[in-house]
């Protein structure tokens, strides 16, 4: 019988740490489905897409980003308008509480510059985002041919 | 003579009338339509630009081909790359009937694009697509052609960003421009249209 309790009480312990886990993400922000469209070319540019939850209580916004393998990492948006593209940087992507936002070809985007060269398809790379409340979060994105 | 109603005769005749008329409706239905807007038909005046990987591309040299052109530059992160995988795509699926369409793409930023670049990046693409450069004033007459805009935009870490026209053009065999691709078009949607140019036949 004691043993049936050291389950029962095993098991609670694992519900608890699992709980625990998720509230240990910053402010509740999530990233899911990041991945780079890795630049064709040695130096050129790659841009970079997810999707961004923030499950916590206050609004955020992405205000920044820095990855190794770029010299710099900037928050863009294109627009479509009358059939002329435009990119312009942004200074913040709001991220309002409970909300998603999705960074997504020709929307917001990150604009990463220099990119080193070699990246694979298939191969995960390391970006960091920079949020105004909830500060620096580390995400792997996957370089994929979309 | 009947009284009143419809004789026999009268419903044929008017139950024919309607039957002709509901398969004369079915009509464009069955025609082949475009997903792309449609121009004009107008010939498309031959113009020649220097080819990235070598020679002279004339527009005229590749009659009997359907040429397919885009306006981009090899900064572009977000819009032309996502163009060009489409295009790729594209040429994917019309499998050998690709042989018969000619893809170019031609430079808004000749300032920053070299022609080394520019193989280098649409080798990533698709190593068939033609890379298309120039002098300012050559690569001006070819946008006014197309009514292709170009924008010198706002700055960006790496020099500034160019706002330009995003659709896709579509040349059919007799060298007139015939589609106008929207930006975002779906998938499948350029690869219709392309094999309804491919069926048509060159004079």
């Amino acid at each position: 019988m004691k043993r049936v309790w050291w389950v029962v009480f095993v098991c609670a312990a694992l519900v608890l740490s699992a709980c625990n886990a998720g509230s240990d993400l910053p402010e509740g922000i999530t990233v899911e489905e990041a991945w780079i469209r890795p630049a064709p070319m040695g130096g050129g540019v790659a841009a970079g897409y997810m999707t961004i939850r923030n499950g916590g209580p206050g609004d955020d916004a992405l205000i920044g980003a820095r990855a190794e393998f770029a010299s710099e990492v900037q928050v863009h948006e294109s627009i479509v308008q009358d059939d002329i593209a435009v990119m312009r940087p942004v200074e913040a992507i709001p991220v309002p509480a409970g909300g998603t936002v999705l960074l997504e070809p020709g929307g917001y985007h990150l604009m990463l510059m220099d990119v080193q060269e070699g990246i694979e398809f298939g191969e995960t790379v390391t970006i960091t985002l920079i949020f105004e409340n909830a500060g620096e979060v580390q995400i792997q994105a996957e370089a994929r041919r979309p | 003579m009947q009284e009143g109603g419809f004789s026999r005769t009268q419903w044929w005749i008017w139950g024919g009338i309607l039957v002709v008329l509901v398969a004369l409706s079915l009509v464009p239905l069955l025609l082949p339509h475009f997903h792309g807007a449609e121009y004009s038909d107008a010939e498309v005046i031959d113009f020649a630009l220097p080819r990235a990987d070598g020679g002279t591309f004339h527009l005229s040299d590749h009659r009997g081909d359907v040429v397919v052109l885009y306006f981009g530059y090899t900064q572009c992160p977000d819009v032309c790359p996502t163009t060009l995988m489409d295009l790729h795509r594209t040429m994917e699926e019309l499998e050998a009937r690709a042989e018969d369409v000619t893809v170019a793409f031609v430079t808004v930023d000749p300032a920053r694009d070299t022609p080394e670049k520019m193989v280098d990046y649409l080798r990533y693409f698709d190593p068939s697509f033609i890379g298309l450069y120039g002098e300012p004033d050559e690569l001006q007459r070819v946008y006014d052609l197309f009514s292709v805009t170009v924008l010198a935009e706002n700055q960006t870490a790496n020099g500034y960003g160019l706002a330009h026209t995003t659709s896709t053009f579509v040349i059919d065999r007799n060298g007139r421009l015939r589609l106008k691709m929207h930006y975002g078009a779906k998938p499948g949607e350029m690869t219709d249209d392309l094999k309804i140019l491919l069926r048509e036949r060159g004079s």
